[in-house]
């Protein structure tokens, strides 16, 4: 069943809402450039698998109105196989289908709403659909909390520096790091969950926040686990992005 | 009791067997695995680069046999199509063998940076390198100018032509106060050369804003074409330049030397902006490939895209990736028009993006969350983060970030100075982040009394930072000018 948010959301897509498209490009557009990367094996260069990145979109706009969340794909599954068919449509274009020869691009199955046979998910790729979830709430916690605020949390949390160094740099005590830190963290728990739940089509997508970490129980404990489990997602998300466009200059 | 002595004396030694295991053979096995994973990988990649190369072969022979078949039935476009894809294909073929030959085995050798700049510079130098040297029959001459040579075309589509004004041409600019013109560089648009009218317009409507500033020195519209005059300047792109400095610098990042000189281009492109936005203009493509360096100089270039800020006209999403704000794109697709936002702070953002791309020589592929991985002081790094934060929350303008910039270049030790020194926080601009609020009530920022520089004005007043020369640039590594959103 989905949930609000992501009925939301889903209507959003359907109306043609342009803001929640880009956000949607923005948020996996990077996950979908590694995948068609990885399948392209190659043979398409960095700016190919840009112009499929927002192809992909395209055809997720054109699919929209055909998704039917009672037949249970996962939201990364949806996302997968849209990729898939737009990558297998611009091969065909390149080995057969030249132009005036007469072939047909590759339509698109409403497979992937069952999960298709063929856009297979593997582990590191549900990972990255789940980084670049979490990633996204950071974002939004950047755009909404006060700029110093998000610094701390930025130097702290992402770049590991001690308590006192950041006090030192930012030019406030101890105390008030610990203070400020604790504000975005809480906004930031807020985020995961919100942003997991806008992009989630299942139950155990849902609780993925959970799995990776991000406890949403608010306690001394669970606060530096939380914030290890954020660094984590991140610099592996910031590893995916590096590998894309070190990709992207071969 | 001997019994006890030698349990002991066995745990003992199982405890140093375990240890010696540990620190000697664990480390060996994993150099092993690491040898035998790199020579896989070598191996892999030969593999891999041969097959692409017969590949590449086959297929180049079938299309050379279609270019010939083509040719035969007068079928010009498509053995035209058919060449080019022959030579892609014998491209294709030519980085198998150089990757085959020098690529694999080098990385098998440890020899990564050895061959940096074949792979990474060597391409981009060939990318950016001019076309044509004189305008096609069907453009044209361009009367009172001799063309000398060209330039990559940008973005924009438009022909880019370095040319000599005669006396004549020269005596009309004297007149118009435009002295010291030795060389300038025409842009042309063609509808017969393949310009769209939209890029014409769209040029066009940049024409009169950037007269105002003095950077158009002649222009002409006809039926058949659009071009438009300005000075030249001689000199390398700062991408290029950048990536020249990190060459010359050790693996961690910019040296002290070189990590001055990069903070001083940026200070002449932030009072280049300033200028703009204070003559109420928006660049709104600001990037590494658009800022020429000369010397010391930084000039900015390609103002193709410049917008007034008081436009009653709807925001775009035109810019370049990396460069260009997302809030940028969110408030194009709600339908923001341009005069109800400040266009100037997508200039800033743009300009801190340019910023982390000198200090990192990588694009900033993350946006706001693109992490700094290199040798940078701390204070510049909160510049770059201040400049490219939220809308709202960002430098409230081109000056206050200069001061922020002028402050870290001119310290003894730039890596001493810490965030909470910069005049912007001093002053309170930062700690006070005003929100939205704040930013439509357009507050000024100065640096507090007794923190900034003694006896300076108030950044943003009377400040008059030179602005050079101006000539159409191309695109670069950076990716392409965007024309829309997703």
């Amino acid at each position: 069943m989905l949930s609000s948010m992501t009925t939301s959301f889903v209507a959003r897509l359907r109306a043609n809402d342009q803001a929640a498209w880009f956000e949607l490009w923005e948020t996996f557009g990077p996950v979908v450039r590694a995948q068609l990367t990885k399948w392209g094996n190659g043979r398409i260069g960095a700016e190919t698998v840009r112009d499929l990145s927002q192809e992909t979109m395209a055809a997720l706009s054109n699919s929209i109105d055909r998704y039917d969340p009672s037949r249970g794909a996962r939201f990364s599954t949806w996302l997968l196989a849209i990729a898939k068919h737009v990558l297998g449509d611009e091969m065909d274009r390149r080995m057969a289908a030249k132009r005036g020869s007469g072939k047909k691009t590759a339509t698109l199955e409403d497979a992937w709403m069952a999960g298709s046979r063929e856009a297979r998910v593997d582990d590191a790729y549900e990972a990255a659909v789940f980084r670049a979830k979490v990633e996204a709430a950071i974002r939004k916690v950047e755009r909404e909390c006060e700029f110093t605020d998000f610094e701390i949390f930025r130097m702290r949390v992402l770049d590991g520096k001690s308590g006192k160094d950041v006090a030192d740099a930012v030019g406030v005590s101890e105390p008030t790091v610990s203070r400020r830190l604790a504000k975005v963290r809480e906004i930031l728990r807020a985020r995961v969950a919100e942003t997991v739940a806008i992009f989630s089509f299942t139950e155990e997508e849902l609780h993925e926040g959970e799995r990776n970490g991000l406890v949403q129980s608010p306690n001394k404990a669970d606060d530096v686990l939380f914030d290890e489990a954020v660094a984590e997602i991140f610099h592996r998300q910031l590893e995916l992005r590096a590998a894309e466009e070190a990709g992207g200059r071969r | 009791m001997p019994i006890l002595f030698g349990i002991i004396a066995a745990v003992f030694g199982l405890a140093l067997v375990a240890i010696v295991l540990t620190v000697v053979l664990v480390p060996i096995f994993r150099g092993i695995g690491w040898l035998v994973s790199h020579v896989f990988a070598f191996v892999g990649g030969e593999i891999r680069d041969a097959l692409r190369l017969v590949g590449a072969a086959i297929t180049a022979v079938i299309f050379s046999l279609l270019v010939v078949a083509n040719i035969l039935i007068f079928r010009w476009s498509a053995s035209a199509h058919f060449g080019r894809a022959f030579s892609a294909e014998i491209g294709a073929g030519a980085a198998s063998v150089y990757r085959i030959l020098v690529g694999h085995p080098a990385r098998l050798l440890g020899l990564n940076t050895l061959v940096e700049g074949l792979e990474r510079r060597v391409p981009d130098a060939v990318a950016a390198a001019p076309t044509a040297d004189r305008p096609s029959r069907r453009t044209g001459q361009f009367e009172n100018y001799r063309i000398i040579g060209s330039l990559p075309g940008g973005g924009s589509g438009g022909k880019l032509y370095i040319a000599e004004p005669d006396d004549l041409k020269l005596a009309s600019f004297a007149r118009n106060g435009q002295r010291d013109v030795e060389q300038v560089v025409i842009k042309s648009f063609s509808l017969q050369d393949g310009s769209s009218l939209p890029q014409i317009v769209r040029e066009s409507r940049a024409l009169d804003a950037a007269k105002k500033l003095g950077l158009v020195l002649d222009h002409e519209l006809s039926p058949e074409r659009f071009f438009y005059v300005m000075r030249y300047v001689p000199g390398e792109s700062l991408g290029l330049v950048t990536q020249h400095l990190h060459a010359a610098s050790p693996d961690g990042g910019l040296s002290n030397a070189n990590l001055g000189r990069s903070l001083g281009y940026i200070e002449k492109l932030l009072g280049t902006l300033s200028r703009y936005h204070r003559g109420g203009l928006w660049h709104k493509d600001v990037k590494p490939d658009n800022i020429i360096i000369h010397g010391d100089d930084a000039h900015l270039v390609d103002f193709g895209l410049i917008t007034p800020l008081r436009s009653a006209m709807t925001l775009t999403t035109h810019g370049t990736e990396y460069f260009r704000d997302p809030e940028m794109v969110r408030m194009a697709l709600k339908g923001v028009k341009v005069h109800e936002v400040d266009g100037a702070k997508f200039d800033i953002y743009a300009a801190g993006a340019v910023l982390y791309s000198v200090v990192e020589n990588q694009f900033p592929a993350h946006g706001g969350l693109s992490q700094i991985s290199k040798r940078c002081p701390d204070a510049v790094r909160w510049i770059i983060r201040r400049s490219m934060t939220e809308y709202a929350k960002r430098y409230p303008n081109a000056d206050a970030m200069l001061a922020d910039l002028e402050f870290v270049r001119r310290a003894a030790d730039p890596f001493a100075i810490k965030p909470a020194e910069l005049p912007s926080v001093a002053g309170g601009a930062s700690l006070g982040c005003r929100g939205r609020a704040g930013a439509r009530r357009g507050i000024h920022v100065c640096p507090a009394p007794g923190r900034g520089r003694p006896g300076r004005p108030c950044p943003g007043r009377g400040r008059r930072p030179r602005l050079r020369v101006v000539r159409g640039r191309p695109r670069g590594r950076a990716g392409r000018r965007r024309g829309s959103g997703p």
